[in-house]
């Protein structure tokens, strides 16, 4: 069931119909039943591997309750480190890589979601051996927050400390919750079917056909290549934070305007938010408390496992490992020639110094999503080198692909330069009724009528 | 012995001379958000700044747990 069907807005339609009309003790149960229910129907036989992570973690937790030692919270890191080895990095190193027509072990493939359930596995751990505090969340909590439905295949990666409390917070029928969710979830919609599903098609044929295609269309592919993986995962996110707001749960906010970032650093604080921040609280600020004695240098040090973990979460290809480098490369960068860089800005007008930054900021972000769409290190150069090729025509596939996806990005980047900071749900909220249902209107006639849905699945199910 | 008083002027010092930021103002209240140039590239060379200032070693369970100033200037006057 992908998020983008009528079969998922039928389902979240009955599951939040449910969820209001039974009384508050049995809300808890309803949508542990739905997200388990949701993850059968998605994954099949592996929602046991779903199941044994969240018997096998919240023992652990209450092995940790009971005596608050240390060999708990490395059994549970181990634990979660281990099933994301056993699935998504050893068959790869191994030649084990998927295959469905393959043998035995070949036909195992990576449970979808595995990567973000296991961190908020982790991440809970972690938060409550790091705070002392043996308040443990009971088993059905645990495994809401674990399967909750809208998140589970792809993120935002919640916290315990701020998910669990909601789970028995009393939640009635609001009107605003509802009608918040729902155009949270209707711009998701606008932007992976009319944006992302359009522009796909095109990607798909240069980066699969590279070696065919002349510079200039090398370029294009791989600007649309980035603009595609935002809109695609940006709009799975706001359909999970809208399903959920639907149910009254916040969610992290997962994307903040990252392509208008004016560094790699303030990138990497608006891209992925829920992932960047989790490494940063689990992992950077950890290594960057036990070299802190080597000053800037262990600041470096920790910026680059940091960026290299980043990377390795993608996935076994030495595509991610170098992607996860690079962004600590730039990061490194940014740290050392921080004053150089404003003396630099400062002789610029403050309106080109923020158009030559946010331009340096999304080419370099367009050539490392390179990594992220080659098979290999060695189809990415080859991809790159292209560039230089100027004999051929510029291939632009369907023109009508890429009008409906030029307009609907326009429209995505002017109200994202209108709202600036502001989440969408409040800048639609400000504007008067008759703009806001015009909004609406609109949006659902170019999902109908120019929107794609054609590949129903997100990118980021595959990390 | 050091008081409150004279624990947060030290430490609005510090923050202001690390962050290169001179006219910073620092209540109990403030957290790491509501300063500017204070994020988790510069928190650790904040701490460390504090931590060489007044002679002593924060925990990083300790570190974590300051929700703001106010928890920051608990745990350091438990230390002197």
């Amino acid at each position: 069931m992908s998020l983008v069907s009528v079969l998922y807005l039928v389902f979240l339609t009955i599951v939040a119909i449910a969820y209001y009309a039974i009384p508050q003790a049995w809300k808890t149960c309803l949508l542990l039943i739905a997200s388990l229910g949701f993850y059968g129907i998605n994954q099949g036989f592996y929602i046991f591997i779903l199941l044994f992570s969240i018997i096998v973690n919240y023992t652990l937790i209450r092995l940790w309750a009971a005596k608050a030692a240390k060999p708990w919270v490395i059994a549970a890191v181990l634990f979660n480190v281990m099933l994301l080895g056993l699935f998504k990095y050893i068959p790869a190193i191994f030649g084990f890589a998927h295959n469905p027509n393959g043998s035995l072990f070949q036909r195992i493939a990576i449970p979808i979601g595995l990567s973000f359930f296991s961190f908020q596995a982790i991440g809970y751990m972690l938060d409550l051996h790091w705070s002392g505090k043996k308040t443990v969340a009971t088993f059905p909590q645990y495994s809401l927050f674990m399967s909750f439905f809208p998140q589970l295949l792809a993120g935002p990666i919640a916290r315990g400390k701020s998910f669990i409390p909601q789970i028995s917070r009393a939640k009635s029928f609001d009107y605003s919750c509802i009608v918040a969710g729902l155009r949270r979830i209707l711009w998701g919609l606008f932007k992976k079917v009319v944006i992302a599903a359009n522009l796909a098609p095109y990607t798909d044929v240069v980066f699969q056909n590279y070696r065919e295609h002349q510079g200039l269309t090398i370029i294009l592919a791989a600007i649309a290549y980035t603009i595609q993986i935002f809109m695609d995962f940006s709009a799975y996110s706001d359909i999970a934070i809208g399903s959920a707001k639907v149910l009254g749960y916040e969610l992290m906010e997962n994307f903040r305007i990252p392509l208008f970032a004016r560094s790699v650093t303030d990138f990497w604080r608006r891209w992925h938010i829920s992932l960047s921040s989790w490494v940063r609280d689990y992992l950077f600020m950890p290594l960057q408390y036990q070299t802190r004695a080597w000053g800037k240098k262990g600041m470096l040090m920790a910026t680059m496992l940091t960026f290299l973990l980043i990377g390795v979460w993608h996935g076994a290809n030495w595509t991610f490992v170098v992607f996860g480098l690079l962004q600590g490369f730039a990061i490194s960068w940014e740290i050392l020639a921080v004053r150089f860089r404003e003396q630099l800005w400062k002789l610029l007008p403050d309106w080109l110094s923020k158009a030559v930054s946010n331009l340096t900021v999304f080419l370099f972000i367009t050539a490392s999503a390179i990594l992220l769409r080659s098979a290999s290190i060695g189809d990415a150069f080859a991809f790159i080198s292209r560039i230089s090729v100027s004999t051929g025509t510029v291939y632009f596939g369907s023109k009508q692909l890429l009008i409906f996806a030029l307009a609907g990005m326009t429209f995505v980047f002017g109200v994202d330069v209108l709202k600036g900071e502001m989440l969408i749900t409040e800048f639609i909220d400000k504007q008067p009724g008759l703009l806001r249902w015009s909004l609406y209107i609109f949006c659902i006639i170019a999902i109908l009528l120019i929107g794609s849905l054609r590949s129903d699945n997100f990118i980021y199910y595959q990390f | 012995m050091i008081d409150r008083t004279l624990a947060l002027q030290q430490i609005e010092s510090i923050i202001g001379q690390t962050l290169k930021q001179p006219d910073v103002c620092i209540t109990e209240q403030s957290t790491a958000k509501d300063i500017k140039g204070w994020d988790s590239l510069s928190h650790m060379t904040v701490m460390v700044a504090i931590e060489e200032q007044f002679n002593i070693k924060f925990s990083f369970m300790e570190m974590i747990n300051m929700s703001n100033v106010g928890s920051m200037i608990d745990c350091l006057l438990e230390k002197l």
